[in-house]
Formats: C-alpha cells, structure tokens, sequence
C-alpha cells in the first residue's frame, strides 16, 4: 500500500490566494473527492500536485520520500478536457501507450472499447473518448491516479461504465476525483473534501456540502 | 514505446512547420526555406500546436514526456525525417508550380 500525502499547497494569484496551505491524504485502495465551486482552485490543485503549474510552496511526499512534483512518476492525470489526439484511430492510439500485448489487450478487448478501434478519437462520442482517456490512465504503472470531471457532460451509461471501472482500479491504486456532478461522484468516493477559500475541508455528508454553501436547499 | 510518442508528436507539429517552411521559401528562397525549416520552423509547429492543441500535452505529460523533451526530440526528428519530407514536398510543389519564388 502507498500513502500519498500533501502536507501543504500554496498558490496565489496577483492578490489573490487560490490555495492557503491545502492538505490531504490518499492511499491505494481509496477513492476520495475534491468539491469546491468554479474556481475555487480544484484543477489548479491537481496540476500544481502533477507539476504543471509551479505553485508558491508545495509539501508532499509518498510513504514518506519528499517530491518536489510528481510529473507522471507516480501519478497519472486526467484533465478537464479530452486530450488524446483526435486524428488518430483508437487501435493506433493504445499503442503509443502501452508496448507490452498484455496491456493492449486489456483495453482493446475492453466491452466498451472493442467495437471502437477503426474509429479514429475525433469521431468518438465524448461520453467514449472520456472513458478511453481514463482507461489508456489507469493501466499506466503509476499508484495515483487524479481525475479533473470525469463525469462531466456524460449520459448516464457512460458515467455507470466509469464509475465500475474506477471500483475495479481501486483495490490498486488510490484516486482522486473532482466533479460538480456530485452525486456521481458521492456513489464512489469514501473520504470527500470541499475546497473553499483556499482551504481544504474534510466532508462527512452531502449535508455538509449545503451547510457549507456548494450545494443550494434544492440539492438536497 | 517513448519512440511512438515521439513520433506521434512530430507528426501533430509537421504541418505548421510545413506551412511556415513554404512561406519562407516562397519569400527568401529555397536555401533559406530550408534553414528556416530546420530551425524557427520547428519552434513554430511549436508554438502552433501549443496554440491549437495545448490540451493534448497532456497526452504527453503522462507518458512523462516534458515540452522540453518533445522539442529536443522533434528537432533531432525534424533533421533525420522532416528534412528529406520537406526536400520532396518542394520539389514536388515546384514540378506543379514551377518557381515558387515569388520575391
């Protein structure tokens, strides 16, 4: 088992201070997740944790060996928007991934993959493209995985096949996930965390999401 | 693996550098036309895919490959295989055109 921990995260803006010494931990096996209303600082939170966006102060560490980032070492991450290559066809795409058959194989001969590789990535339907990403991620070699709206703009068999997929990647790996699709995500996450005034703050309800003003009385 | 990735790459910044490289032959002539493709031109598929398709770095980063290890890697690309690509794309533009000089 590893254990992700970031002791603290700091990054401002001109003036303004998105993060304020931002804390959590994550070990494989666990799904956790990051709620907080548009920018409050989510993505900028993973990308500073995957080493893509400096941040003013950063302490981190995996079983206890300090990183300055992590960059793909330990860590895979799905942005908030599609990133394969749209021109490419999907059984030309797998391979840039993975060299190994065995890894191949697991994903061309995923139920939901197999009757899309002569499509190329561009004609692919969101909802597909979204799914491919985060399959191509969770068989990297990597303890960690964070995904930036998974769920986003998905019909619901989409979001159903994602969130088995992430239920099998959890004895695994340890995954992070925020979305404003909280009810999806709250069907999978054990620990949940609302990002608010640059402060992480550990949830224990969806209650707690209306108390602390992300969710409206309507939500609930 | 890394090779593909690379490759992929390179093939995404080729037609920005194409399109520039043309250009610049059209205006300062073939020699230069070609300097420029073996070098500015590269930085600016670069700076075309960073403009177009910045979202798919990510595609890269988690294979751990950085912007600056795309850029050395399309450029040693750009000398052992663009190189020759561009050579006959101009001879074939001028078997059609003719001299593609304009200045």
């Amino acid at each position: 088992m590893a254990i992700f921990k970031l002791h603290s995260a700091s990054k401002q803006f001109g003036k303004q201070k998105v993060l304020n010494k931002a804390s959590f931990s994550l070990k494989t096996g666990e799904i956790i997740g990051v709620f907080g209303r548009n920018g409050c600082g989510k993505s900028t939170l993973l990308k500073m944790i995957f080493g893509t966006i400096s941040a003013n102060a950063i302490d981190m560490s995996i079983d206890g060996v300090v990183f300055k980032n992590f960059f793909t070492k330990h860590i895979s991450y799905l942005p908030q928007h599609p990133f394969t290559p749209k021109n490419i066809k999907v059984r030309d795409l797998i391979p840039i991934y993975f060299s190994e058959e065995k890894k191949q194989d697991a994903i061309f001969y995923d139920s939901m993959i197999a009757n899309i590789t002569s499509k190329t990535v561009g004609s692919l339907s969101l909802g597909q493209v979204r799914y491919l990403e985060v399959l191509l991620l969770a068989n990297l070699d990597r303890p960690f995985l964070m995904l930036d709206e998974p769920f986003s703009m998905l019909e619901p068999l989409h979001k159903d096949n994602i969130r088995n997929l992430l239920n099998k990647l959890k004895s695994s790996k340890g995954i992070l996930i925020t979305d404003h699709y909280y009810e999806d995500v709250l069907k999978v996450t054990e620990r949940n965390y609302l990002l608010k005034d640059g402060i992480l703050e550990q949830i224990s309800s969806k209650q707690s999401l209306k108390e602390k003003a992300y969710l409206g009385d309507s939500s609930l | 693996m890394l090779r593909r990735a690379y490759w992929q790459f390179y093939k995404s910044i080729f037609p920005f550098i194409a399109i520039f490289s043309i250009l610049g032959v059209m205006y300062v002539g073939l020699a230069w036309g070609f300097v420029l493709f073996a070098t500015i031109g590269l930085l600016f598929g670069f700076i075309g895919f960073w403009f177009f398709y910045n979202d798919q770095f990510y595609f890269y980063y988690n294979l751990g490959l950085s912007k600056k290890r795309l850029f050395l890697s399309s450029f040693f690309i750009n000398i052992l295989v663009g190189v020759p690509i561009f050579s006959i794309l101009i001879v074939f533009i001028s078997f059609i055109f003719g001299d593609i000089q304009i200045t």
